[in-house]
């Protein structure tokens, strides 16, 4: 299927979501991402994400408990599925594929 | 709820905005986000950026969440569903075939009354505004009161054209109309017509209005005496496709030149000709008497002159020239007068208000009127109303039949909106039938609405892409207003109680008797109108006139017999079917004037105004006019030549008990001629010799042996053989004179 593919936001949200292992959230999984690419997602863009990665079946979620931090408000916890695993090892394999067939020549030669 | 500090405006409002678009399931975990977020901030920066950062994550959330409302089986959007309500629409259009008929119909005809009375009100809104500067073309008018009798005319004398454009420099243009308001006979070769239509116009009348001019040159049409211009048709009647100009044209024994030819004037003109004369070509221009009000007078004023101020200034022509004029004539100055209780005064009245706003004496012709407008448009809205009411009722007397399927639809997930949208849309594909039909029902029924309203209204408006567009756009209107109460009434039904077979009534009902009843009201006072007018129009026609018309056959011109006269009537009285035959310078509703007379013994200023008719001793018999007292003329009594009948209201006006024998006397009208002195011999019933419209005024009856008609009474058998030996006749005494 065409659509079936990571994008590459989704892959990072993904990864993060395995970092976190348990913890992952809205708000951890931003704070996350910036910690360890410096880049800054809009909270909206990080949620819409994990209901997309939600809804094709690579993530789950439970409602989880509250904190005085968030107003007494639940978090919803995202955990990875097997079929989400699936998807990001297909990924990183296909990437370890491609990266053995660049030539070493090329790179020998633009480090060179 | 919030444990955050929610003092600030701002972070409610975007609360409340968060709330308001974001789907309830996620809304919980996205707060808290949000907070954790909010409290993170505040330990880094100040309150104020961290309040800022608050609004701003949750405009972005907007982004991502505002659609996420519904869940994705309610968005099967627009194409798919409006496909299928198109299709479902077109069966059920099929399947109640004869309830889609009623209604389209209905609708239908609704439309095509509008359509119809929309034609005749942007009709009677196109009068005179063909012109280029109609805008800015006025008429002058007078209003005075003379005696005891008020004027309110659109007449002025003939030097005002040339007042005007000396004495105010404003004036751009200005020009006169003069006619006699008669028939005239046009010859040419062999052909002759008896016409109407015959104006005298000043050259300049081209600089005022817009009469495009086929051939000929405007700036030179109508300098020269005796000079005509003819309108299109004319020309063509006389000449036929062969040039006109430079033609000679009889007319009543003149012969005028054909200097030009104009377009024919649209029918939306309030000015009516098929002839226009050099003024020069006749002598009623010798008249420049101030207060001698013969002519039309028109003029443009520049754009941007307020009218009503120009009309302020007219007091001066009346303080110039009417004044010297009436010191002459009644002796007394402008001032005086006025102090005695008289009026006299110009107004204007712009171009385009004459057709609807004019309703004067001494018309061009008669107007019509603005109320006509008002009410027509009044009854077009009622009309339309009354149709998208009963579309609404039969919608919704049938909702039992569709209820089920809203309930269908529901279960499988269509919304309220969604089920409002197709009821909607089917309300508009029917609208949108109605209107094909009315349009087809306006072309059928043009011709007989013409027929009815006196007008030619073509269906040029159907080929105008503005005026389809419009009705479109009509249509569109009518399906939405009409659709809208079933639509939000069907999409009420709740599914569960329809498809038990609960019926859903009740609580509609006074809303749906209320339009049934609104409906019916209209309808029937639509009806009890139109009653009145059909009423009046018999009265119209059935009504006793006081004199008998049937049957009575008017030759016109018949003083082209000159001294042949009395050997015509006994000629005519011979034919078979011939019963009684009068000469007479007036008839009934054509051209009845008036003279001042006095009692024999009143003072010399007590002078009563009489409406006179003359005519030689026959008409009475003739007219089948009843004596309510006295005797007719005698046609051999000398002394009836100052002998004098009249109608009972005259003898009313008179105050007389017996008026057999009474005398009257017609004062000089000018200095050198001598009072004459009638006697009294008859009194006839009153009949009503102008339109029914009218009082019957006093009347007097005088013998004379000028006169413009024969009036012959005739016998009901053979009509068509009697009017042809009557033509035989005339042809033979005067061939060159049409018989008309």
């Amino acid at each position: 299927m065409k659509g079936n593919h990571l994008g590459e936001f989704e892959e990072l949200v993904l990864l993060t979501v395995c970092i976190l292992h348990g913890e992952a959230y809205g708000f951890s999984v931003k704070k996350e991402i910036t910690q360890q690419t410096g880049r800054r997602p809009t909270l909206g863009a990080v949620h819409a994400t994990l209901y997309r990665l939600q809804d094709k079946g690579l993530l789950d979620s439970t409602l989880g408990g509250a904190n005085s931090q968030r107003g007494g408000r639940r978090k919803r916890l995202f955990t990875i599925t097997s079929a989400g695993l699936a998807m990001l090892e297909e990924a990183r394999t296909i990437r370890e594929q491609m990266w053995a067939l660049v030539p070493r020549l090329d790179i020998e030669r633009s480090l060179g | 709820m919030n444990t955050h500090d929610d003092t600030s405006l701002w972070l409610r409002t975007a609360n409340r905005l968060l709330a308001w678009f974001c789907a309830s399931e996620v809304y919980e975990e996205l707060r808290g986000d949000l907070e954790e977020q909010y409290q993170d901030r505040l330990e880094r920066m100040s309150l104020r950026r961290a309040r800022l950062g608050y609004v701003f994550d949750v405009l972005f959330l907007f982004r991502s969440f505002a659609r996420r409302r519904t869940p994705a089986y309610h968005q099967a959007r627009g194409p798919i569903m409006l496909k299928n309500y198109f299709k479902i629409t077109m069966r059920n259009l099929r399947k109640q075939f004869g309830y889609t008929a009623i209604n389209i119909l209905g609708l239908a005809v609704g439309i095509a009354c509008c359509l119809l009375i929309f034609m005749y009100v942007q009709h009677e809104l196109s009068y005179d505004r063909h012109h280029e500067k109609a805008e800015r073309i006025f008429r002058i008018g007078l209003d005075a009161r003379i005696g005891d009798k008020d004027f309110l005319a659109p007449i002025s004398p003939e030097p005002m054209r040339e007042a005007l454009v000396n004495d105010f420099p404003e004036v751009v243009a200005a020009t006169r109309f003069f006619t006699f308001d008669d028939v005239v006979s046009v010859r040419h070769d062999d052909h002759s017509f008896l016409e109407k239509g015959f104006f005298y116009a000043d050259s300049t009348v081209f600089d005022v209005f817009t009469f495009p001019l086929l051939r000929g040159d405007p700036a030179t049409a109508l300098t020269e005496p005796l000079a005509v211009v003819l309108t299109e048709s004319t020309a063509q009647k006389y000449f036929g496709a062969a040039n006109p100009i430079d033609e000679t044209l009889l007319i009543d024994g003149q012969d005028y030149r054909v200097t030009g030819v104009m377009q024919d004037l649209p029918e939306a003109s309030h000015l009516r000709f098929k002839f226009l004369a050099s003024m020069g070509s006749t002598n009623a221009t010798q008249n420049t008497f101030w207060i001698s009000n013969n002519f039309y007078t028109y003029f443009v004023l520049p754009k941007g002159v307020d009218h009503k101020a120009f009309e302020a200034k007219l007091e001066e022509l009346v303080q110039h020239y009417v004044g010297p004029a009436a010191q002459e004539a009644l002796g007394m100055t402008v001032d005086e007068y006025r102090a005695a209780g008289g009026r006299y005064r110009y107004f204007i009245q712009p171009l385009t208000d004459i057709h609807l706003h004019s309703n004067l004496d001494y018309e061009i012709a008669p107007n019509s009127n603005a109320a006509y407008v008002y009410a027509l448009s009044a009854i077009a809205v009622l009309i339309l109303l009354i149709a998208c009411i009963n579309f609404m009722n039969l919608a919704t007397a049938r909702s039992a039949g569709r209820a089920r399927e809203v309930g269908i639809r529901k279960t499988l997930g269509s919304n309220r909106g969604q089920l409002v949208r197709q009821f909607l849309l089917e309300a508009t594909v029917m609208s949108l039938l109605a209107l094909v039909v009315a349009i087809l029902l306006v072309q059928v029924l043009l011709p007989l609405f013409n027929n009815i309203a006196g007008t030619s209204l073509t269906n040029v408006y159907v080929r105008d892409l503005r005026f389809l567009a419009g009705m479109v756009g009509l249509a569109l209107l009518v399906g939405v207003l009409a659709g809208s109460y079933p639509a939000f009434f069907l999409a009420a039904f709740q599914p569960a109680k329809v498809l038990k077979g609960t019926s859903q009534r009740g609580s509609n009902a006074l809303l749906r008797n209320g339009l049934v009843v609104f409906q019916f009201a209209i309808s029937i006072a639509l009806i009890v109108c139109t009653g009145v007018v059909f009423n009046q129009m018999n009265y119209m026609q059935q009504k006793n006139l006081g004199f008998e018309k049937e049957h009575v056959v008017v030759i016109e011109r018949a003083w082209t017999l000159r001294d042949q006269r009395e050997v015509f009537r006994q000629h005519v009285l011979r034919q078979p079917g011939v019963q009684q035959v009068s000469y007479s310078n007036n008839l009934p509703t054509r051209m009845v004037g008036d003279n001042a007379w006095r009692k024999e013994g009143a003072a010399a200023n007590e002078v009563e105004s009489l409406r006179v008719m003359y005519a030689d001793a026959h008409l009475i018999q003739t007219l089948d006019m009843e004596l309510a007292a006295g005797r007719n003329f005698a046609p051999d009594r000398a002394a009836d030549s100052t002998a004098v009948i009249l109608n009972e209201a005259a003898v009313a006006l008179m105050g007389w008990e017996d008026p057999i024998g009474q005398h009257l006397i017609q004062p000089e009208v000018l200095a050198d001629m001598e009072a004459t002195r009638y006697t009294v011999i008859g009194v006839v019933k009153d009949f009503h010799y102008e339109s029914l419209h009218e009082d019957i005024d006093p009347l007097a009856i005088q013998l004379s042996d000028f006169g413009q008609y024969w009036a012959v009474r005739i016998q009901p058998t053979d009509i068509p053989e009697t009017v042809a030996a009557l033509e035989a006749a005339w042809k033979q005494f005067v061939p060159e004179e049409p018989f008309e």
